[in-house]
């Protein structure tokens, strides 16, 4: 039994011909489609009306591959209607409703989370605030009791503000630009301690501290910066040496006048001559010296026994015969011990002779340096004091380069801001090649403006501020206007009026920032303070003075487009203190001290030009610098006459000691040379001794011979010349046997 | 993609009505000519995504003349002017301009205007013809496709058969 085929319902219901050709043929788009369900319809007699319908002939369906199609057809029949989908709109309108109600109940929840982010991925800390109001129909927003913690230290509030408002304008927040005419924030604290701490959790923290880095990254050192920060780092370790008055105190010192002098002094190099060469001249031959005196010694004490003989009491030939072989080999022993002590004695000498002319040389340039230093010293007649007229604008000096130091990278940190905030300043993103294959540049177009003039995307027409910190007693105010982020668009400059007082002190600021293309002042601002307790300490610099006092200051402070800063201050320091430490001379001191015990006030000009291309050009002057300099002056004048003394005192000391010096090395090479020659004499005495002895000997043999043997005068004669001959021959062997051995 | 150009071959060898593809290929051209990122073009959009046409038609021909339309734009960009430019509409625009919100549509800038008086400047022409083409297509071409050889073996290239089993994109987007 075959499965029974089942139709779609469209097809089994029975059609008149109007119907026919509204619900089924026209809605056939495809010809084949249409020629297939006309060719299965067939056409039939209404028995009640007798009109003709149109049904489909099942017996034509006979297998399921063709009733498939059919219903197929009749699904896309069926899927066709109306243009539009009435639910899906009603739907999406109902989904609108939701979003905007949802907007308008959640909207402060949602404010509430937008700005809790945007601060916390700003400062780094969480962000609290207790009420926040974003009223669409009113136009109005607030905000009560923001804290901000300190990203460094959590369990304090970098800020604080209790109450802020701000009315904005509808319309151009609709054109997605926050335009507001009136910001109002008050009860701004700071330093606050937390009871919770401000650390964002390390999620938001690591994404914090990677946007951070990647800034650090991309940051340009300000080159105005720069330069301060170069400055800074000179009088880093205290007030520079040539603000001091040590230069002054050094001219006043005769031995550094001396030292000073050195170099052109002839004697010094000759003296190191000596100095060098007479030690080394000494060491050579002290020891030669007294090896030469050593075998001098042993010829002397060899020889004693020789010169003790008693020639006249020899009696007989024999024994004269055995004295003068004595002497003679004496003689020959001591002819080496004259040849050694007189070439040492030669060598000796020449040196000698050297040491000698270097001698007479360093008389003459000793004798010519003292006359050198006495026409010196004759001829001062004033010391510079050009070095010593800075000493107390010297230590202001050092303190307006630390002030800049520590706060002109905030006033740079906020222009940055500032002209970072500016749309012009923004930056074109470098394209990825992923970003280049999926964009496709459309024109930017014109943007007509219809009516009132269109605003920039950011204008906060008048911002009052004011702030107070029981803690700090620091209390302000400050109205900003015209801040915005298209300064050309709107045509005006930023102007800010500052006040601020704690404690004694107070200070106003009141300027123009001018953002807009081509302006040629970027900052231009006056500004005043006082009341600022003062201590400048002078360190350990020598006549540099303490400062203590109440200043107060008045002055302008502007910046060019090219980046040059330029301040121009007076400064006042009240009930000003300036004490020094004790220096020498004392009636210098003296002087000085009583000049600074009658300052009660310094007032000082101050001026600083900034550039990229020059670094910093700081010029800080004072009155009080010309009446310590005249006085000084004066003192020092006075000193003169001591100074010149002082130089001749000192210039004889010092050519004294070092003639002593060369003298001692010149005296000591002088006794080696003496001894050595000492040794040659000794020594030649002994040999005319034993000269004297070999005589004496000669005569006593010829003597005994012509006492003894008359008779045999003649064979004794002969005997004696045969005994003479014995002697030679014995002579001249041992010498001959003494010269092999020193070979 | 692939399930877009499924739903128009679907619709196109279907009985879908003609007017679903010329509407929707018209419609995808209009977008396409109105520079994104303002509210008129979102709105367009999601007006669009609620009217019955071919979607795989509408989003094939967005992408597609997306890549095309920047060519014209100085053309649009001139007619934008044009229109912007006009004095007697100039009491219009000012109240739609100072009106809160219609700022964000952008139309006072001239590609969005240009762009979206260009799209329907076109529409009515391209309508017409798209509506001959599905039809002569359907009438003359398709079954000779259908039942030749290379549709066979051109059905069973495999890019054609990753299109042909791609997600049956009726139900959500027809």
């Amino acid at each position: 039994m075959s499965k029974k085929i089942k139709i779609h319902p469209l097809f089994r219901k029975k059609y008149t011909e109007k119907q026919y050709q509204k619900k089924i043929l026209k809605k056939l788009f495809v010809p084949a489609d249409r020629l297939f369900i006309e060719s299965l319809f067939i056409a039939e007699t209404d028995p009640k009306k007798g009109h003709i319908l149109h049904v489909l002939n099942t017996e034509a369906v006979t297998d399921a591959a063709l009733a498939k199609k059919i219903d197929g057809i009749a699904k896309q029949i069926k899927k066709q209607k109306g243009r539009f989908n009435l639910v899906a709109v009603i739907a999406a309108v109902l989904c609108v409703l939701v979003v905007g109600l949802a907007l308008t109940v959640f909207r402060n929840q949602i404010a509430r989370y937008v700005l809790k982010s945007a601060l916390e991925g700003a400062f780094g800390a969480r962000a609290d605030m207790e009420k926040i109001d974003f009223d669409l129909l009113h136009t109005r927003f607030s905000l009560e009791n923001l804290t901000v913690a300190n990203r460094k230290t959590p369990m304090k509030n970098l800020f604080s503000l209790g109450k802020t408002e701000l009315d904005f304008n509808l319309l151009e927040l609709s054109r997605g630009k926050l335009v507001a005419k009136n910001v109002e924030v008050t009860g701004i604290t700071w330093n606050t301690d937390r009871t919770v701490t401000g650390a964002l959790p390390p999620k938001k923290q690591k994404a914090f501290d990677k946007k951070q880095a990647s800034q650090a990254k991309n940051a340009k050192p300000n080159p105005v910066s720069g330069a301060i920060l170069n400055e800074v780092n000179k009088v880093k370790s205290g007030v520079s040496v040539d603000s001091g008055i040590a230069s002054v105190l050094s001219q006043l010192d005769p031995l550094q006048f001396l030292e000073n002098e050195k170099a052109s002094l002839q004697s010094p190099a000759i003296i190191a001559d000596i100095t060098q060469t007479a030690p080394a001249l000494y060491a050579k031959w002290d020891t030669k010296s007294g090896e030469v005196r050593g075998d001098v010694n042993k010829a002397l004490s060899d020889g004693k026994k020789i010169t003790a003989l008693k020639i006249d009491s020899i009696k007989t030939v024999e024994e004269a015969q055995a004295a003068l072989s004595d002497i003679q080999a004496a003689i020959k022993t001591t002819e080496t011990t004259i040849a050694a002590a007189q070439d040492t004695a030669s060598a000796v000498s020449a040196d000698s002779q050297k040491i000698a002319a270097l001698a007479k040389a360093a008389d003459a340039a000793v004798k010519a340096d003292g006359e050198r230093i006495k026409n010196l010293a004759n001829s001062v007649k004033s010391l510079n004091l050009e070095s010593g007229k800075t000493l107390v604008s010297g230590v202001f000096n050092t303190f307006i380069v630390n002030t800049l130091g520590a706060y002109y990278p905030y006033a740079e940190k906020g222009l940055s801001l500032l002209r970072g905030l500016q749309s012009g300043a923004k930056k074109a993103k470098t394209q990825t090649l992923e970003s280049k294959s999926k964009a496709i540049d459309r024109l930017p177009g014109r943007n007509f403006t219809f009516g009132k003039d269109s605003m920039p995307a950011l204008l906060l027409e008048h911002v009052a501020l004011s702030a107070s910190d029981a803690a700090s007693g620091l209390s302000g105010s400050a109205v900003v206007k015209n801040i915005t982020d298209d300064a050309d668009k709107l045509n005006k400059p930023m102007s800010i009026i500052l006040d601020a007082s704690h404690g004694k002190m107070a200070e106003n600021v009141s300027g123009t920032i001018d953002l807009r293309s081509g302006a040629p002042v970027l900052l231009d601002s006056a500004f005043t303070g006082n009341g600022y307790p003062l201590s400048l300490s002078a360190g350990d610099q020598t006549g540099v003075p303490s400062i203590k006092g109440n200043l107060s200051l008045k002055g302008t402070f502007s910046v060019s487009n090219d980046e040059t800063v330029r301040i121009s201050s007076g400064i006042l320091v009240a009930n000003a203190n300036a004490t020094v430490a004790a220096f020498k001379p004392a009636v210098l001191y003296s002087a000085y001290g009583d000049i600074l015990a009658g300052i009660t006030e310094i007032r000082l000009d101050v001026s600083a030009v900034i550039s990229p291309s020059d670094g910093l050009k700081l010029k800080v002057a004072t009155d009080l610098d010309s009446v310590l300099s005249k006085a000084m002056q004066d003192q020092i004048a006075k000193q003169i006459e001591q100074f010149k003394a002082g130089i001749k005192r000192e210039g004889d000391s010092y050519l004294a000691k070092e003639k002593q010096k060369y003298s001692a090395e010149i005296a000591r090479f002088t006794d080696v040379a003496s001894k050595s020659k000492a040794a040659l004499d000794d020594i030649k005495n002994y040999r005319t001794s034993l000269e004297a002895k070999k005589t004496e000997a000669e005569n006593r043999v010829k003597a005994i011979i012509a006492e003894k043997a008359a008779p045999v005068q003649k064979a004794a004669n002969a005997a004696a010349a045969e005994g003479a001959k014995t002697v030679e021959k014995t002579v001249d062997k041992k010498t001959t046997d003494k010269i092999k051995k020193l070979f | 993609m692939f399930k877009y150009i499924k739903s128009f071959f679907l619709a196109l060898n279907t009985n879908a009505h003609p007017g679903d593809i010329a509407h929707a290929v018209s419609l995808g051209l209009l977008l396409a000519f109105i520079p994104k990122a303002n509210l008129l073009w979102a709105f367009l959009f999601f007006f669009i995504l609620f009217i019955r046409i071919n979607k795989g038609s509408f989003f094939l021909t967005l992408i597609l003349t997306s890549f095309i339309v920047p060519f014209a734009d100085v053309l649009v960009e001139s007619l934008g002017y044009g229109i912007l430019s006009l004095h007697f509409m100039e009491g219009i625009y000012t109240s739609l301009y100072q009106t809160p919100f219609v700022g964000l549509t952008r139309f006072n800038n001239t590609m969005v205007a240009g762009g979206l008086a260009a799209g329907l400047i076109v529409y009515i022409p391209m309508y017409f013809i798209f509506l001959f083409l599905v039809n002569t297509y359907r009438k003359t071409v398709q079954q000779k496709i259908v039942n030749s050889k290379f549709a066979k073996v051109f059905v069973q290239l495999p890019l054609i058969k990753q299109i042909i089993d791609a997600p049956d994109p009726r139900g959500i987007l027809k």
